[in-house]
């Protein structure tokens, strides 16, 4: 398969504040890819960088073969871009917004725009500025749609849209999907990443710790175990625990293994409180980082 | 306070680059005054005399631009057109700047009354539109001094710029009276600029023509002409017409800002 | 094409006020201020004769030439300069942080366009809408000139010349300034402020200061005593715009653009 998306050592760096350092990624052609990180990583600086928004201090950057700089009028004709933040132009309705959007594309996007809007219950005739923020995120949605592209970029899609909406939203894009478009998809959560998308590349102060299927994280798939106990607990260690913290009769750590074998060992104590939850994405890079 | 004092800060850059402005303005235009010629005193009489497009196409009406009171006084002019300008772009910023850049919502949340917020913006403001004043009055003592010119005129230097800072708060004032009353702070800039640009060329007007009185009262950059100036006072119903439009538009911007959906 | 119309239909509406503005200035100053000026002149010429020869020189009138109608259009130039001014400003100021201002920079940017390509069309705009505006502006000023048998073609074209100037400047400042957030202030600014540095060039009457005097580039007095604009000044002019547009052209192309 082609890659639609190639960097090779990709870096840019903002002065002061930290850029991105020597990304490396490929999404190749037909899948949806997640790129996770936590607030301030670099994912939106990696996303400008590959639009040309902002231009690279160094590395490679290539979108359908083509070097992101260089061609970037012909891979932008293909690409369908939701920025996280969304503001358009004052005192002006949707309709027009994205009437004016579709004149760049040189084809007729009415319907789509139309079908679009329908999918997402959104009022065309209002003015954008006057829209709430779920709203604004739906109109920039069908601005990124409507031409159809070919890679469809997504910067934390989901913020602002309810969780129907969502389900909507997610429905709409493994759609695009299936008709052929690649997806490169960054967030902050976790659990939608691991909704929809095939791989994931995991981003921390600027740099790629991981690129992985999203199946392979799921058979990784780490908990993170508290318990409080009746009496103080001087050592704890479990085959498969990790940042193991002690703190008298209270326990907590990252727990990837056997389920059966924790539960044996815990049953070992007499428990107060037990608590086994999803690790957060911080608790998870902190594995990576080891 | 704490906002007072973040507006305070804010706007010191802005006011040593106007402060730089009104410098070069006091410096270098006194630097050229040649003095009063010989001949110069017999067309002083004649040059009042005139009439007024023509007074106004030698740079001012009313009095006689060749003797220092009078050239000061066209210097004057441009330094009340730097004041109001400085106002207007002061006044609309106290409103409006938290407004277009969104954070107003932040302030507004905070366990303030909207007129603790509001009086923390206007005094600021209201501080530097008089303390530009003070700094060109000062100026103009300097340059006075600089250049080894004889001032008998120290009054009307006083009453000019209190003049100057006068239309300063007229405009200051009125401009932020528009950002509060005006849900599109983008249109509130505007108006409060045209209703300048306005002013300027209905003072054109008044100053072309000979039978423009009327027209005086829409120009709040002729309540304070040169010649009433140089005879050593203000106009009381100018005087009094500039503190009407000050205290009103305060008011209303109080009365708008309480009851504006932000 | 579609980026043209858009910013044509944003921009027209103000455009044509401030144009009709300015004609009514120009209009009320040389056909209702002028005859009275005029009828008054003959009265009061021999008080002008023994004035110093300097000093009307140094507000803004060659003696020489204050009685005529060229001289008074000259002086009239001074006011309709600014307004020019500002309209050239703004339009400038407004075409060229539009997206900032909204904050949809990413929008237009990830278009199948190129940076310069946006540049080029948004910088035609203004000259377009400028040029209408000037038609106007000219015809006005040819009919009333003609009435006082003057040609005022090149004396007309003073205005579009100086707005051109003024046009690039402004675009530099909306381009470079870090955040644009009254187009009308930044214009007032850029207006009055061309008008107070060309007063106080007049005042000083030093050489050097034309050179900065933006207003008086292409003083109507130099066309109508010379046949031809000041060398000098059309040089200088010339090299702002150029030096103005072209470093505002690089910044546009080649900056990072902020992300909100």
């Amino acid at each position: 398969m082609n890659p639609v998306i190639e960097t090779h050592k990709l870096t840019k760096n903002y002065g002061k504040s930290r850029g991105i350092v020597d990304v490396d990624i490929i999404v190749d052609e037909g899948e949806i890819f997640g790129f996770i990180g936590p607030n301030g990583a670099g994912k939106s600086t990696t996303i400008r960088t590959l639009l040309s928004l902002v231009y690279k201090t160094s590395g490679e950057a290539k979108i359908f073969g083509l070097d992101c700089h260089k061609n970037r009028e012909e891979i932008l004709r293909n690409v369908g871009y939701l920025p996280s933040e969304i503001f358009y132009y004052d005192n002006m309705r949707a309709l027009d917004l994205l009437n004016y959007s579709a004149s760049f594309y040189h084809k007729d996007c009415s319907a789509r725009i139309t079908e679009l809007a329908d999918l997402l219950e959104l009022d065309l005739s209002k003015k954008i500025e006057d829209m709430s923020l779920g709203n604004r995120k739906k109109v920039g949605i069908v601005q990124g749609l409507l031409h159809s592209p070919k890679l469809i970029i997504l910067d934390e899609p989901t913020n602002g849209l309810d969780p129907l909406m969502q389900k909507t939203f997610f429905d709409l894009i493994q759609e695009e999907n299936k008709k052929g478009a690649t997806v490169l998809f960054s967030s902050h959560i976790l659990d939608e990443v691991q909704r929809i998308c095939d791989r994931v590349a995991i981003i921390k102060e600027g740099r790629i710790i991981n690129t992985q299927k999203i199946t392979e994280l799921r058979e990784q798939s780490y908990k993170k175990v508290a318990f409080h106990a009746a009496q103080p607990i001087p050592q704890f260690e479990i085959e498969g625990g990790a940042n193991v913290a002690i703190n008298h009769d209270r326990v907590s750590f990252v727990f990837k293994g056997d389920v059966n074998a924790l539960l044996h060992k815990l049953s070992q104590y007499r428990l107060i409180n037990l608590d086994i939850s999803e690790p957060s994405l911080e608790e998870i890079f902190m594995h990576y980082y080891r | 306070m704490s906002i007072f004092w973040r507006e305070l800060k804010i706007n010191v850059k802005p006011f040593v680059f106007w402060g730089l402005g009104i410098f070069v303005l006091m410096v270098a235009s006194m630097a050229k005054y040649q003095g009063l010629s010989a001949g110069g005193a017999a067309v002083s009489q004649m040059l009042t005399a005139f009439p007024k497009p023509i007074q106004a196409m030698f740079g001012m009406v009313g009095v006689n631009v060749m003797t220092l009171p009078g050239y000061y006084a066209v210097v004057m002019t441009y330094a009340y057109i730097c004041s109001a300008i400085y106002g207007i772009s002061l006044g609309s910023h106290a409103v409006g700047r938290e407004i277009a850049d969104h954070t107003n919502e932040f302030l507004l949340s905070k366990p303030i009354s909207r007129v603790h917020i509001l009086t923390c913006k206007l005094v600021p403001g209201a501080f530097y539109v008089c303390a530009l004043s003070v700094l060109s009055y000062l100026f103009s003592l300097l340059s006075f001094s600089l250049y080894h010119m004889k001032v008998d005129f120290s009054r009307e230097v006083l009453l000019f710029n209190i003049a100057m800072a006068v239309i300063g708060l007229v405009f200051y004032s009125l401009s932020a009276f528009l950002l509060s009353v005006l849900k599109n702070t983008e249109k509130g800039y505007l108006y409060s600029n045209l209703i300048f640009v306005w002013s300027f060329i209905v003072g054109i007007a008044y100053d072309m023509l000979e039978k423009g009185e009327f027209m005086r009262i829409f120009s709040p950059l002729r309540y304070f002409t040169a010649k009433e100036i140089v005879a050593g006072e203000f106009n009381g119903m100018y005087l009094a017409a500039s503190c009407v439009i000050i205290i009103a538009s305060t008011v209303c911007s109080y009365l708008f800002f309480n009851k504006r959906d932000m | 094409m579609n980026i043209f119309i858009f910013e044509t239909k944003k921009q027209i509406l103000g455009v044509a006020l401030w144009t009709v503005a300015l004609l009514l200035v120009v209009w009320g100053l040389t056909v209702g201020v002028y005859p009275s000026f005029q009828s008054s002149i003959s009265s009061i010429k021999h008080m002008i004769e023994s004035f110093p020869a300097g000093f009307a020189a140094a507000f803004g009138v060659e003696m020489s030439n204050l009685f005529n109608f060229g001289g008074f259009y000259n002086f009239s130039f001074g006011y309709v300069s600014v307004m020019g001014a500002i309209m050239a400003a703004f339009l400038g100021i407004s075409l060229f942080s539009r997206e900032a201002r909204s904050k949809c920079e990413d929008f237009l940017l990830t278009k199948p366009i190129s940076r310069g390509t946006l540049f080029l069309i948004k910088f035609v705009v203004g000259i377009v809408l400028l040029c209408c505006a000037n038609i106007f502006y000219l015809i006005v000023v040819i009919v009333v000139g003609s009435a006082h048998n003057l040609s005022m073609f090149l004396p007309g074209l003073s205005l579009l010349l100086t707005q051109l100037v003024v046009y690039a400047v402004s675009i530099f400042c909306a381009i470079f300034a870090r955040k644009v957030r009254s187009v009308s202030g930044m214009a007032t600014v850029i207006g009055f402020g061309a008008f107070i540095i060309s007063a106080l060039s007049n005042m000083l009457n030093e050489p050097f200061m034309r050179y900065l005097d933006v207003l008086k580039y292409f003083e109507p007095a130099d066309v109508i005593a010379q046949g031809h604009y000041d060398f000098r000044f059309t040089f200088v002019a010339l090299c702002v715009f150029f030096a103005m547009t072209a470093s505002a052209y690089i910044r546009y192309t080649t900056r990072d653009t902020r992300s909100v």
